[in-house]
């Protein structure tokens, strides 16, 4: 149970957690990097393990979260299914360019999703607005994702052998 | 077909995501959230003090100053602190306000909840606070509510589960058996005029009362204890062609500036 995998999926969740919530997102709110880790995370894990690492942030962000609990588990699983559903029929090579394009449907995702919580929140709950951005603070949103994904393709492609063609085939 | 889908690993993982949204709902989830809150406590105080340093050094250090701009944005604080220093003394204010009230109840031996007045009801009619407690907090229609110093400001008339509506004692068509305090058998009904003040109606005409009295609850009304401070008569009106005797009250209460009230239950 206790593997170096296992152990490394815990460590990577709870820091990746702590750094963005406490951290980057006191820094600048507009630095949300959610949906860039979520497709790092199906790269790196396997399927179930990324399954379960997204499940597992969605928890911890509903925790902190004035949004109803259940919100960014929602939003986690439905931008998973959907980042998969892309990876297995159209953009299949892992290429800088798919990974860009993966990016900016997860962050729209992520943003209407926000969006739809919002709009339900204050027709029923009477509660004023709560996380959308501005255009600006959405252009900041989307190239920082980009910027982010870059330099994690940059350095998986280094470091890493997940992003090679023998790799990838035999995931 | 079926076994392949149950076998899907979104299929599992959604169905995991629906019993957790589920379970915690059902609060049945509060202890294991309780270890989490606690164990990542230490990490996130010691994060948030690195994140604020980083925004310290950023701002300090590797910003360019641009003193009109700085200027501006001090001058602007400054407004924003001046504010803030309204505000606070407002909270004490609102707390000094609360303590006499516990004061007040807990020497009478009532029972009540503190409660937020959230703000007026969207009725035409203004004489209808919202409060920021409900029937999850015991609040139930008919039970009085006191202001400052514990006089009667009103009662409940409606509730949902975390807010209920006060109408105020000043407003139309709202009563209270009442009686001249140490004197119940002066009795008589209070209620509100022209959504503006009070009178005390009803009373018989051979009731010795005089300008200056005190008026409190009779306890004749459900749900409302009897000795509660409505106020003191003002002017008494004997008319000849009337069978009963009116009186003004005088409540100690400013019915325009309500803040903060005691549901007593």
């Amino acid at each position: 149970m206790f593997n170096k995998k296992n152990i490394f999926w815990l460590v990577s969740l709870i820091l990746i957690f702590i750094i963005e919530q406490a951290l980057i997102l006191r820094l600048d709110a507009r630095l949300n990097f959610w949906p860039t880790v979520l497709i790092f995370t199906l790269l790196i894990f396997d399927l179930k393990k990324a399954l379960a690492w997204a499940l597992g942030a969605g928890f911890l962000l509903d925790l902190y979260s004035f949004l109803p609990f259940g919100s960014y588990l929602a939003y986690f699983f439905l931008i998973m299914l959907l980042l998969y559903f892309l990876t297995k029929n159209f953009l299949t090579n892992r290429s800088l360019v798919s990974l860009l394009i993966l990016n900016l449907i997860a962050c729209a995702s992520f943003l209407a999703l926000l969006f739809i919580t919002e709009k339900i929140y204050l027709k029923f709950l009477l509660i004023e607005k709560i996380a959308l951005y501005g255009w600006q603070d959405m252009l900041i949103f989307f190239l920082a994702n980009l910027i982010l994904t870059l330099i994690g393709f940059i350095i998986t492609l280094k470091f890493t052998k997940i992003l090679e063609v023998g790799s990838i085939q035999k995931r | 077909m079926s076994r392949k889908i149950i076998k899907n690993e979104f299929f599992i993982i959604g169905l995991i995501v629906l019993v957790i949204i589920f379970l915690h709902y059902l609060k049945i989830l509060s202890p294991l959230e309780k270890v989490i809150y606690w164990t990542l406590a230490p990490l996130q105080i010691t994060t948030e003090n690195l994140a604020h340093s980083a925004n310290n050094l950023i701002n300090n250090n590797l910003i360019k100053h641009n003193w009109p701009e700085e200027n501006r944005i001090l001058t602007a604080k400054v407004e924003t602190l001046e504010n803030q220093l309204v505000g606070l003394k407002n909270f004490i204010e609102e707390n000094q306000l609360i303590e006499a009230q516990k004061q007040y109840l807990s020497e009478r031996k009532l029972n009540y909840l503190t409660a937020r007045v959230l703000g007026r009801a969207e009725t035409n009619n203004a004489n209808i606070l919202i409060i920021n407690k409900g029937e999850s907090d015991g609040v139930k229609v008919g039970q009085a509510v006191a202001g400052v110093n514990g006089a009667l400001l009103g009662k409940i008339i409606k509730t949902e589960s975390k807010i209920a509506h006060l109408w105020l004692l000043i407003a139309n068509g709202n009563r209270f058996n009442s009686t001249l305090a140490g004197n119940s058998e002066v009795a008589g009904l209070a209620e509100g005029n022209h959504n503006t003040s009070l009178i005390l109606d009803y009373i018989l005409k051979n009731a010795e009362l005089k300008t200056g009295d005190l008026i409190v609850t009779s306890g004749a009304d459900a749900l409302i204890p009897a000795g509660i401070l409505i106020g003191s008569l003002g002017d008494i009106i004997d008319d000849k062609n009337n069978l009963f005797k009116q009186a003004e009250i005088i409540s100690p209460v400013d019915f325009k500036n309500i803040k903060i009230v005691n549901v007593i239950q």
